[in-house]
């Protein structure tokens, strides 16, 4: 833990991200615009002291929008990434420890999965089911496993073969403590750092959705809501809508990548020789 | 009395190809016969590929023979689930053989429980100490980590969890072959002082023939999976019967400093 504070990289992550944390569960309380309130006489104004971030084409207040985007933002990265854990890493534990016809059917099915090109795979499933909030996490989570799960497989399958699980089977261990106890916490650290990466890459995927009009709904705030707008007024030359969530966006996202590059120079004992 | 006996053993390993399909084989072992005595140290020696760690495997059952038997206390084994094997190997690679993400108590705890049939909540820290005591490590911290420890200790860590679970044998694959040579000689005295003290057999595996010969009181020589020469230690090494044993021999490197 403390290794993973000093590293310069995980430590800039966790700042950025505590910060957005921070100011999606309080900003609303200190903030005095609510993302919803309209006032169409001061529609598409710049930047000013009353609006810090401007206002949009409604005359809503864009700080406080990107805020409340925020806490979608970060909600979908966590949920998705949470629902991706929970199905890639079981199978990948599955594929890699029992091996043969369910390693077989695991890594078929993975390999079908990573042949869609994934937005795509999102768009379409999003068309069927109708785009919302819930539905966007569901998709980005259910889509996202594979690669999790090849992870976990190639990990587990060179610790089972480290001469510390084949002690555990001479011991006469039962296999599913084999499993839980000796093989997993030893698989753990490619998926952290795969976890890390996939929230950003998560956030990414709701903002273009959103951009394309298939994530949040309007008048729900979301990043990705506020580009489109940026995008119609373009015109109008409200370049305000497109600085503030997009460099909300690239924050957070360069900011899980920092968590996730730097937790992998730590638990890579490899590359921690060369500092 | 023998403690283990093999038969004609011998293991084909298969290459799967495509689909399952056959694509080529390696025969490790082709037909080797060996018995272990009780209180006996039998070496087994060989260059890299002879076959002697998979008969290290066979005999600790983490690999199935194609033929032949093993058998302990003259009967034929077969294998019992949820209980310790009664062959417990030490692992050439001491950095491979202990969890790291264990504390030591707890990888001694688990043997322990392992080798007595207890819950692991019950074992407790006395009898770890008295294992530890075994290989001279009674002083140890036991929450400490694998990665604390140099190459000596942990070899001394993994022999300390080999010992928790009672052993017929021990099965030693090249214990010594990745340390350094001041502490290879402790570890072999730390084996042969277990092998008389507590009378536990072993077979000790080396592709060095001087380090055979300096423990094991009979010697099984092998080359391309089968035994070449087999006998007393010192009629081995004193007098070959076979080529190969004898340039096994002459490999020797001269020491300057004996």
């Amino acid at each position: 833990m403390e290794k993973l504070l000093k590293n310069k990289m995980v430590l800039s992550g966790l700042l950025i991200v505590f910060f957005f944390i921070l100011v999606s569960v309080f900003a609303p309380y200190v903030y005095r615009h609510s993302p919803l309130e309209q006032n169409i006489s001061h529609r598409l104004r710049a930047p000013c002291s009353r609006y810090i971030m401007g206002t949009d084409d409604l005359g809503r207040d864009v700080m406080a929008r990107v805020i409340a985007g925020s806490r979608i933002s970060l909600s979908v990265g966590f949920v998705s990434v949470g629902i991706a854990l929970l199905i890639g890493v079981p199978l990948g534990l599955i594929a890699g420890f029992y091996g043969k016809g369910a390693d077989r059917v695991i890594m078929r099915i993975v390999d079908i999965m990573l042949c869609f090109p994934t937005i795509f795979l999102i768009l379409m499933v999003i068309a069927f089911l109708g785009p919302s909030i819930y539905n966007v996490m569901m998709v980005i989570g259910l889509t996202s496993w594979p690669g999790l799960t090849r992870y976990v497989r190639a990990e587990t399958l060179s610790v089972r073969r480290r001469e510390y699980i084949q002690s555990a089977e001479m011991m006469g261990i039962k296999k599913h403590r084999i499993l839980f106890v000796h093989i997993l916490p030893n698989t753990i650290a490619p998926v952290i750092i795969s976890a890390a990466l996939g929230v950003g890459s998560a956030i990414l995927a709701e903002s273009i959705l959103s951009f394309l009009g298939l994530g949040v709904q309007p008048p729900a705030p979301s990043w990705g809501n506020i580009l489109t707008l940026g995008k119609e007024y373009i015109s109008h030359n409200t370049w305000w809508l497109l600085v503030f969530p997009g460099t909300a966006i690239l924050m957070t996202v360069v900011a899980f990548n920092l968590i996730g590059e730097g937790l992998r120079d730590v638990l890579d004992p490899r590359r921690r020789k060369e500092k | 009395m023998n403690i283990l006996e093999g038969k004609d053993i011998t293991k084909l390993f298969i290459r799967e190809g495509f689909l399952g399909s056959r694509s080529g084989c390696v025969e490790a072992l082709k037909g080797v016969d060996f018995k272990v005595g009780s209180g006996e140290i039998l070496g087994i020696v060989g260059e890299s590929g002879s076959g002697k760690s998979t008969l290290a495997r066979i005999i600790c059952s983490l690999e199935t023979p194609t033929s032949g038997s093993l058998i302990w206390d003259e009967k034929v084994f077969k294998g019992e689930k949820r209980k310790a094997h009664p062959a417990q190997m030490v692992f050439q690679n001491p950095y491979g053989s202990l969890n790291p993400k264990l504390t030591v108590g707890y990888m001694l705890r688990e043997a322990v429980s392992a080798g007595s049939l207890k819950p692991i909540r019950n074992i407790k820290e006395d009898e770890i100490r008295k294992v530890l005591e075994n290989v001279g490590l009674e002083e140890i911290s036991l929450v400490s980590y694998p990665h604390q420890f140099s190459g000596g200790q942990k070899q001394r860590l993994g022999i300390a969890r080999a010992l928790a679970l009672n052993p017929r044998l021990l099965v030693c694959d090249e214990p010594v072959s990745a340390l350094d040579i001041s502490v290879q000689a402790q570890i072999l005295e730390l084996i042969r002082l277990i092998n008389s003290e507590k009378g536990i057999p072993v077979v000790f595996i080396a592709h060095d023939i001087e380090v055979v010969s300096m423990i094991s009181s009979s010697i099984l020589v092998m080359k391309d999976g089968r035994v070449v020469e087999y006998g007393d230690a010192a009629n081995i090494i004193n007098s070959p019967s076979a080529a190969y044993t004898r340039k096994l021999i002459e490999a020797v490197p001269v020491n300057p400093y004996m």
